[in-house]
């Protein structure tokens, strides 16, 4: 480094921030990567979308009451049938 | 392999992903290979938040999440980073796109910029099911000479992959009894169209939807998609929940597309009358173009020669059982021909949904016990198809609503006469000649136009002529119209 750089007072603490603070923007990158294989921690929106999940057996019993009445019993196995078979596909 | 390996293997991937991406974002790659993780991704983030581009935010959100992001994601990203300071922009990123990224199920993907138009043919690629839609694309995609990719969707529904070559066979050379094979594609690289196109021949899956409505909004790739017709929502009483719900969401798509090519001017009416909607949302709705389908009978390959007349003439409907289709008029206009002493065969062709068959099947045992000569053949090839349209004297097809009629040009393709409906679509096709229009919901019209033909010769003489000297495109034709269509720029 040259002298003239060198007599700058804080030049060196300005690089050491630089590095640190690459390293924690490195290191964050690497903890939401884990976060969103491992799912240590469930973001806000798939907390939502979990949510929903658990509220979705109650909604289906309401649509099957639904289709029974509407269509009858025929319908109502046809649909059934129909969505375990997406069911299974998508697995 | 442990967790950290997966961690440190995902986070080389993803900087990779960043590499890629990062000229096209606007930070040159000589000073991105410098960077290391991190850095690099607030590099990205700084020159992003500069240029305000959605089609900038929408690239570096798919390359972080490692597959494509929805709506509600690159609208988050975008708000994120127009609040963040720098140096922490990046962090916008990564909880913007954090349910896309978490749904990605390979932690190794790649991707792979494509400036060629991408094909969606992820249905074909992966079901062998072959009727209406199935037909148009296995008829239309192979005749393109135009560079494009050929994708499916992966199985985690985060992106588009290449086709295997299974996935593609089944694209380009299907034939009677292929099969579809389960391909594991998400650790394939990830398509990302870059400046080009996305091409949607087939009606997506709901599940794919928010994704394609996001590349359609923001990613700055031209979309083009094929308008078969709008039935699911105009006339939703004729379908399952499911298929309304599809469509409904699909207009997403529709809306910020940029050409929907129709297969017919009723269907492109249809369509037209659609953006008119789109208007009240302030969105001015893609360009709609009428290209009606080819006609070519089954097979491709016009018949020489007709069927030589029979002893007992056949009367034939082809279509998916469904009410709309309307076998049920025809089964009830055939019952009141032969209770006035007239001498046919009746024969449907088509498959269709459990429910319907089962009540379909119903009616048509109970006309057996009567005496009166009724089949059903499902499950077809398509040389039996093509025979039987030759075999026919009158072929029917008197539907509800269709966006085309696809059956209707074949019979008319192989020189059978054709009874159809006399609106809509059908009463387009009917006008090239060939054909004689009814009201579909007047069963007793539909029996006189049956019976008009099966005892005037001269008549039935008169529409093979007719329907010999139609001019329809052929499947190369609308081929290379449809490319066009897509692909020129729009007035």
């Amino acid at each position: 480094m040259s002298p003239q750089i060198s007599a700058i007072p804080d030049f060196d603490k300005a690089v050491d921030a630089r590095e640190a603070l690459a390293a924690l923007q490195s290191q964050r990158v690497e903890e939401w990567v884990a976060l969103v294989r491992f799912g240590d921690v469930i973001p806000l929106s798939v907390e939502n979308s979990l949510s929903w999940k658990l509220t979705r057996p109650v909604r289906l019993a309401q649509t099957a009451v639904k289709v029974l009445r509407r269509d009858g019993i025929t319908r109502f196995w046809a649909t059934v049938r129909a969505r375990l078979r997406r069911l299974v596909g998508r697995s | 392999m442990n967790d950290n390996d997966l961690v440190r293997r995902s986070v080389a991937a993803l900087r990779a992903r960043l590499l890629v991406v990062a000229p096209s974002v606007g930070v040159a790659a000589g000073r991105a290979n410098q960077l290391a993780v991190g850095p690099l991704l607030e590099a990205l983030a700084d020159a992003v938040a500069g240029s305000s581009t959605p089609s900038r935010v929408w690239l570096l959100a798919t390359a972080v999440a490692a597959g494509y992001p929805t709506v509600a994601e690159v609208t988050a990203v975008t708000r994120g980073l127009e609040l963040a300071a720098p140096g922490v922009r990046g962090g916008a990123v990564l909880s913007g796109v954090a349910v896309t990224a978490s749904q990605v199920r390979s932690s190794v993907v790649s991707i792979e910029l494509v400036s060629d138009p991408l094909v969606d043919v992820d249905f074909c690629a992966t079901h062998a099911h072959n009727t209406g839609i199935q037909r148009v694309v296995r008829s239309t995609v192979p005749k393109w000479s135009g560079a494009h990719v050929l994708a499916a969707w992966s199985p985690d529904g985060t992106g588009y992959r290449r086709l295997t070559p299974s996935q593609e066979s089944l694209v380009t050379a299907w034939h009677s009894g292929a099969r579809a094979e389960p391909a594991d594609t998400n650790a394939e690289p990830l398509l990302v169209p870059v400046d080009g196109a996305i091409l949607l021949p087939e009606v997506p899956a709901l599940e794919y939807i928010a994704r394609l409505a996001s590349i359609a909004r923001f990613s700055g790739n031209r979309v083009g998609l094929i308008g078969y017709d709008a039935i699911p929502v105009v006339s939703a009483d004729t379908v399952s929940d499911d298929e309304s719900d599809r469509f409904a969401h699909y207009l997403e798509v529709v809306k910020h597309a940029n050409v929907v090519s129709c297969i017919s001017e009723t269907t492109a009416d249809e369509f037209r009358s659609l953006n008119s909607s789109f208007e009240a949302q302030g969105i001015r709705g893609p360009s709609v173009l009428a290209l009606p389908l080819p006609e070519q009978p089954v097979g491709g390959q016009r018949a020489a020669e007709h069927a030589a007349p029979v002893a007992v003439p056949l009367v034939l409907m082809v279509g998916s059982l469904e009410p709309r289709k309307n076998q049920l008029g025809v089964l009830s206009a055939s019952r009141i021909l032969w209770e006035r002493g007239a001498e046919f065969e009746l024969q449907f062709i088509g498959g269709g949904s459990a429910w319907f068959i089962a009540q379909f099947d119903r009616e048509v045992d109970a006309v057996r016990r009567l005496g009166y000569p009724v089949s059903v053949r499902r499950g077809v090839s398509d040389s039996d198809l093509a025979a039987a349209y030759r075999a026919a004297t009158v072929f029917v097809f008197p539907s509800l609503q269709e966006g085309y009629g696809l059956p209707i040009v074949e019979a008319l393709a192989t020189g059978t006469p054709v009874i159809t409906s006399n609106y809509g679509s059908m009463a387009e096709i009917a006008q090239g000649g060939g054909c004689l229009s009814v009201d579909p919901r007047d069963d007793d019209a539909i029996a006189d136009a049956i019976e008009r033909l099966l005892v005037d010769p001269v008549l039935r003489e008169s529409l093979i002529a007719e329907a010999a000297a139609r001019q329809g495109l052929t499947w190369a034709e609308y081929a290379g119209s449809l490319w066009r269509q897509f692909m020129e720029p729009v007035a």
